[in-house]
């Protein structure tokens, strides 16, 4: 069938480049932790609708394989359909990022924080205990 | 085989002799601790005098906001998830089958906003869910100070929650919005609320608020139907007292600077279906 109308979509969508996400920036320094950890603590993003708001909710949690798999939720984000703004929720804290500077700003918050260190330093501990114990045992 | 846990928000008080005193009381399994600055070593020596069956705190729990103790020569405990304010264990009592343990403290409510607590309340859900997925089953068990009284959005909403006071209602597992299943709680919670029963008529009393109800039931625990089917609920209770130390004032209420502006609340679990009479009286 002949068109009668010209395209209206000025957009190239095959040439135009997304957003780096900003869940794709958390499994990226999920496996920067799991490296850093020499692979005794990793991370995880799991993701989910918000029923209350249509948001998405996606949280990052530690997980520590020796210890079948535990795990920690650390920190959560949420957003619209669009990258940024993402909200922070962590703690009872809520740290808002306006664009991908704000955010990676406010994961090194997160991440360099005293608490986390600790809590991520005693996961550690305790793995390697529990690996050590096992190994006597056997 | 039963299972006894008992959650307690202690207000940063040094109560080891009283949780030590209910611990004996009630044979209890599981002690969870809220608000606690009474170290391990301190509180342990307090409930292990002598006992053939110690208590030990829960394995690798990075929780601040929670303190979680157990028998092991009790029950068998694992922890799956946490976060800063929650902590599910997988709790095995001898030669029975898993139960999904979530204790949590959820923020306060005077110091948030309405719409924060229904969301407190929809994360905590979401973390009960992945918990359930791990653990492969829903035999759920949530109790802790959701800082929330049942009547609250954030309980019976069905995106947080989803808890009725109905266990008929209840068991039918899930209700559908949208297109989309919810899992129930069943809230028994509702059955110790007010004047018309034997325990306070609730968990902590606050009356700095005009719009206040006085008493809140804001310490609560919430159970899976799936849960019920094998177990029931034997005994659910707002303690007054531990051993000889009395947990209220003379009008009733929390001693709130000495002891703790909450009450303790204590729930007794037992493996096998619950005999028809109190069946009846729950729905």
């Amino acid at each position: 069938m002949q068109r009668e109308s010209t395209s209206l979509w000025n957009v190239s969508f095959a040439r135009a480049k997304p957003i780096a996400s900003p869940v794709l920036l958390l499994r990226e320094q999920a496996e920067y932790l799991y490296e850093q950890t020499g692979g005794i603590v990793g991370a995880s993003v799991a993701s989910h609708p918000l029923g209350s708001s249509g948001a998405m909710l996606h949280t990052f949690r530690l997980v520590v394989p020796a210890l079948d798999n535990y795990k920690y939720t650390l920190f959560h984000i949420s957003g619209g359909p669009t990258p940024y703004p993402v909200t922070i929720g962590w703690g009872d804290k809520e740290i808002t990022a306006a664009d991908r500077g704000e955010f990676i700003s406010g994961l090194q918050q997160v991440f360099n924080s005293p608490t986390t260190t600790e809590i991520i330093t005693n996961l550690m501990q305790v793995a390697e205990d529990t690996e050590g114990t096992e190994t006597s045992d056997g | 085989m039963a299972l006894t846990i008992l959650f307690w928000n202690t207000h940063r008080n040094p109560v080891a002799e009283a949780i030590a005193a209910l611990v004996a009381e009630h044979d209890v399994d599981v002690l969870c601790l809220a608000e606690s600055t009474i170290p391990d070593a301190a509180l342990l020596a307090h409930l292990n005098p002598c006992s053939d069956r110690p208590f030990a705190r829960v394995p690798v729990s990075q929780c601040r906001q929670l303190a979680t103790y157990y028998r092991p020569s009790r029950v068998g405990v694992e922890t799956v998830l946490e976060g800063d304010r929650h902590v599910a264990i997988s709790a095995v009592p001898v030669c029975s089958q898993e139960i999904l343990v979530v204790l949590a403290h959820l923020p306060m409510q005077l110091y948030s906003d309405p719409a924060k607590l229904v969301r407190n309340a929809e994360l905590l859900s979401i973390e009960i869910a992945d918990a359930e997925a791990k653990c492969g089953h829903t035999r759920t068990l949530l109790i802790g100070d959701l800082n929330i009284d049942p009547f609250h959005d954030g309980l019976i909403l069905p995106w947080a929650l989803n808890a009725t006071p109905s266990r008929r209602v209840a068991s039918r597992e899930c209700r559908t919005v949208d297109g989309r299943p919810y899992p129930f709680f069943y809230n028994p919670m509702w059955n110790l609320f007010g004047d018309d029963t034997t325990s306070p008529p609730g968990s902590y009393y606050f009356n700095a608020d005009q719009g206040s109800i006085y008493w809140h039931m804001v310490d609560q625990a919430l159970v899976r139907p799936q849960l019920l089917a094998d177990w029931h609920i034997e005994t659910l209770t707002i303690p007054t007292c531990a051993g000889t130390i009395s947990l209220v004032t003379p009008q009733g209420r929390p001693k709130a600077n000495s002891i703790s502006d909450h009450l303790p609340l204590l729930l007794g679990l037992r493996e096998g279906a619950e005999t028809e009479g109190r069946r009846q009286h729950a729905t």
